[in-house]
């Protein structure tokens, strides 16, 4: 069966074969076995418009594969000696190093709490080894990485769902941020960190991003109504 | 694999939002989700859904000699297992520490209450008797395993049919179900556990608790009750220090919903067998429900600003506000025996009394009500008379409404409808209290009614909707009550 592009594949599905002339990047959900590329996991076979570089997208997944260069959202679980172990949502727990923060010396630990939630990059997520982050950039600066502010809440939601919300045109940020001002860190990982001035402003950000997954533009811009006006009663 | 664990920002997140009486998922502190029961094709196969928590439970027979010290009744053997679908914390084949003490949970609340009567589980004495084994399995676990399960199995006891046997001399037959209609298991009564988490060292009490709320809570309380308001079973956990006066107050409560929950279980119960009698196929396929993202639930958000029914509510009463009239709560009717003019007790029929309120005080409440009204501020000059329990409804009440200068809250909404019953009528009177007349029990029972109830008293002539309900038309034992109540 030949597989082409924005077929559903299964794990183990042969979609062709290495072209080693051609300059092809494997995303993720593919792997090549012997010269034969295969797919490893369950979704649809895509390949992104702009470049050779093909991949399977899981829609709903709710656990998360480490993928180098993606921002996430975790929370630090331990200190021990000089890394930080963060949980990300990931099979296995990544690890921080203490030196990996802006103006972070030997003698200047950053101030991290276990608890805390850190917004960071994957700099390494191979199969075979543990995740490690970093919150600065190539040029040691912190950007919007790093330890997030007090305050807030961190929920959970489905990978697709966080794909979506950053696509630069999805409207639900902007609707929502003519009457609410918040406060929001979207990691890759499916985890989500909201602050808003009162606590029901916060719930209804939260909510509303829950909310819709499965809308149209219309209908997001119909939720977000109805969820301003049921904020007006709170 | 590890829970993990829970960052800094959600635990004071819940707590700061407890602080203003508001949950994660919409509902009030003392509101419940939504219970579901769904039966399988087979006789004692349930699964119980309370919001997205879901368990199921199995029960199974077989015969098994009795234990020496008790030669002639049944075994019971309860069993929860919690496996890694439930939760991928959830280690298979070891039993952790949860399970063993939803396990003991169980078993004090269905085994030690001694609900199932084990006697008619005996076949002939010291040799054969039934072993009914209750299997337990949580299927998702999102909050409140101890509510889910304890309903599950008690379910799918009532559900269960066993074998029929004869015994001839020595011979015993175990009957085939094609050739004799199995029987069930009798129970004597339907004991439930009731479960609240405890935050701030007590301050704050939620029914119901997700999973998240459990693990930011301090303390639970669990109640084993069932529909007399019998304490069956108690389990205090955490380190929250509560109170005599706090279990006293929640044990009234759980006793409430314990009553709910069992005539909830009681009609799926007939609703099942009414389907079976009829022919009609019973399977868990039919809780899959295709129009749902999520089978055996509703596209309900684990974080919501409000429940859908309370949106529901809300619709009703922006309907009502329109109308633009001056409507009073009449929540106050309920305390007027304490006030200057007497209470006069009405009979309503054989047995039953109504303590009623003087229209004249009607209208002096009424007047004084509608000036705390204009002057905006709302509120309630509730007494020690009515229970803490609903003073405190009360307080909680008029917080929100303060807050928000309009009322919102269901049972204002009621007593809308309610004071719009009495303008049409308004010689209607009051309905204070049940007083139990009938020579039958010593004991004088006096029940107080909440708003809700006045609706239903005004229509049905008095009969609240309580405990005493079900007494008036079961032929069960008289008055087993345990907890004091407020007499007059």
């Amino acid at each position: 069966m030949h597989i082409t592009v924005g077929d559903v594949v299964l794990p183990g599905d042969l979609i062709g074969e290495q072209d080693e002339l051609k300059k092809v990047v494997y995303g993720p959900g593919l792997r090549v076995h012997q010269n034969q590329i295969y797919a490893v996991t369950s979704g649809i076979f895509k390949k992104k418009p702009d470049a050779n570089y093909y991949y399977v997208d899981t829609f709903h997944q709710k656990r998360y594969v480490p993928v180098r260069s993606e921002d996430v959202l975790g929370v630090v679980t331990n200190k021990s000696g000089d890394i930080f172990k963060v949980d990300i949502g990931s099979s296995e727990q990544a690890s921080l190093s203490y030196l990996a923060f802006e103006g972070a010396t030997k003698k200047n630990r950053p101030d991290i709490q276990v608890g805390d939630l850190v917004f960071a990059k994957l700099v390494v997520a191979s199969r075979d080894m543990e995740p490690e982050l970093v919150c600065v950039d190539s040029y040691g600066k912190k950007g919007k990485l790093g330890p997030l502010p007090e305050g807030g809440f961190v929920f959970s939601c489905s990978l697709n769902l966080v794909r979506k919300i950053l696509k630069k045109d999805y409207p639900l940020f902007n609707v929502l941020g003519k009457d609410i001002s918040y406060e929001i860190s979207v990691g890759m990982n499916g985890k989500v960190w909201v602050k808003a001035a009162t606590i029901p402003q916060t719930i209804a950000v939260c909510n509303a991003i829950l909310a819709a997954e499965h809308k149209t533009k219309d209908e997001i811009d119909e939720m977000s109504k109805q969820i301003l006006k049921m904020l007006a009663y709170c | 694999m590890k829970e993990s664990i829970l960052s800094i920002s959600e635990k004071t997140f819940i707590l700061s939002a407890l602080s203003e009486t508001r949950r994660l998922d919409g509902r009030k502190l003392d509101e419940f989700r939504p219970m579901k029961i769904h039966f399988g094709s087979d006789w004692g196969c349930c699964i119980v859904t309370l919001g997205q928590t879901k368990v199921i439970a199995q029960v199974s027979c077989e015969v098994q000699q009795p234990k020496p010290t008790r030669p002639n009744e049944g075994l019971l053997l309860l069993f929860v297992e919690l496996s890694p679908m439930g939760a991928p914390h959830f280690e298979a084949g070891r039993q952790s520490d949860l399970a063993v003490q939803l396990n003991r949970l169980l078993e004090k609340c269905i085994k030690d209450s001694r609900c199932v009567d084990l006697e008619s589980l005996c076949i002939t004495a010291e040799e054969k008797v039934w072993a009914v084994r209750v299997d337990v399995n949580i299927l998702n676990h999102e909050g409140n395993l101890v509510d889910a399960a304890s309903l599950a199995a008690l379910t799918a006891l009532s559900h269960f049919r066993r074998p029929d046997v004869t015994t001839t001399g020595e011979q015993t037959i175990i009957h085939d179900p094609a050739e004799r209609d199995p029987i069930p298991i009798t129970l004597h009564h339907h004991p439930v556990c009731v479960s609240y988490a405890v935050f701030d060292k007590g301050n704050h009490v939620i029914a119901d608790p997700t999973a998240i709320e459990e693990r930011v809570s301090e303390g639970q309380i669990v109640f084993g009750v069932n529909a007399y308001r019998e304490l069956c079973g108690l389990h205090l956990g955490g380190n929250a220090p509560i109170t005599l006066e706090m279990v006293n107050k929640y044990a009234t409560r759980a006793a409430k919903r314990a009553l709910e929950l069992v005539t909830q279980m009681k009609k799926a119960l007939a609703e099942d067998l009414k389907n079976r009698i009829s022919g009609i196929e019973v399977g868990f396929r039919d809780c899959i429900d295709s129009n749902n993202r999520l089978s055996l639930g509703k596209d309900n958000f684990q974080i919501q600003l409000f429940t859908p029914d309370f949106k529901k509510e809300r619709a009703k009463r922006a309907s009502n506000i329109d109308v633009k009239e001056e409507k009073i709560n009449d929540e106050v009717m309920d305390d007027s025996s304490e006030d200057d003019s007497e209470p006069v007790i009405v009979s309503v029929g054989k047995g039953s009394a109504e303590l009623v309120n003087q229209k004249k005080q009607d209208m002096k409440l009424r007047r004084k009500r509608k000036l705390q009204n204009d002057e905006g501020g709302k509120e309630y000059d509730v007494d020690e008379s009515s229970s803490s329990e609903e003073s405190d409804n009360l307080d909680k009440e008029s917080e929100d409404t303060r807050k928000n200068g309009e009322p919102m809250s269901d049972s204002e909404i009621q007593v809308v409808a309610e004071y719009k019953g009495t303008e049409n009528k308004p010689n209607e009177n009051k309905v204070i209290a049940n007083i139990e007349l009938s020579g039958d029990s010593e004991e004088e029972e006096t029940v107080l009614l909440h708003g809700e109830d006045l609706k239903n008293g005004s229509t049905e002539k008095g009969r609240g909707r309580c405990p005493k309900e079900e007494k008036m038309e079961g032929d069960e034992p008289h008055s087993r009550g345990w907890y004091s109540k407020p007499t007059w």
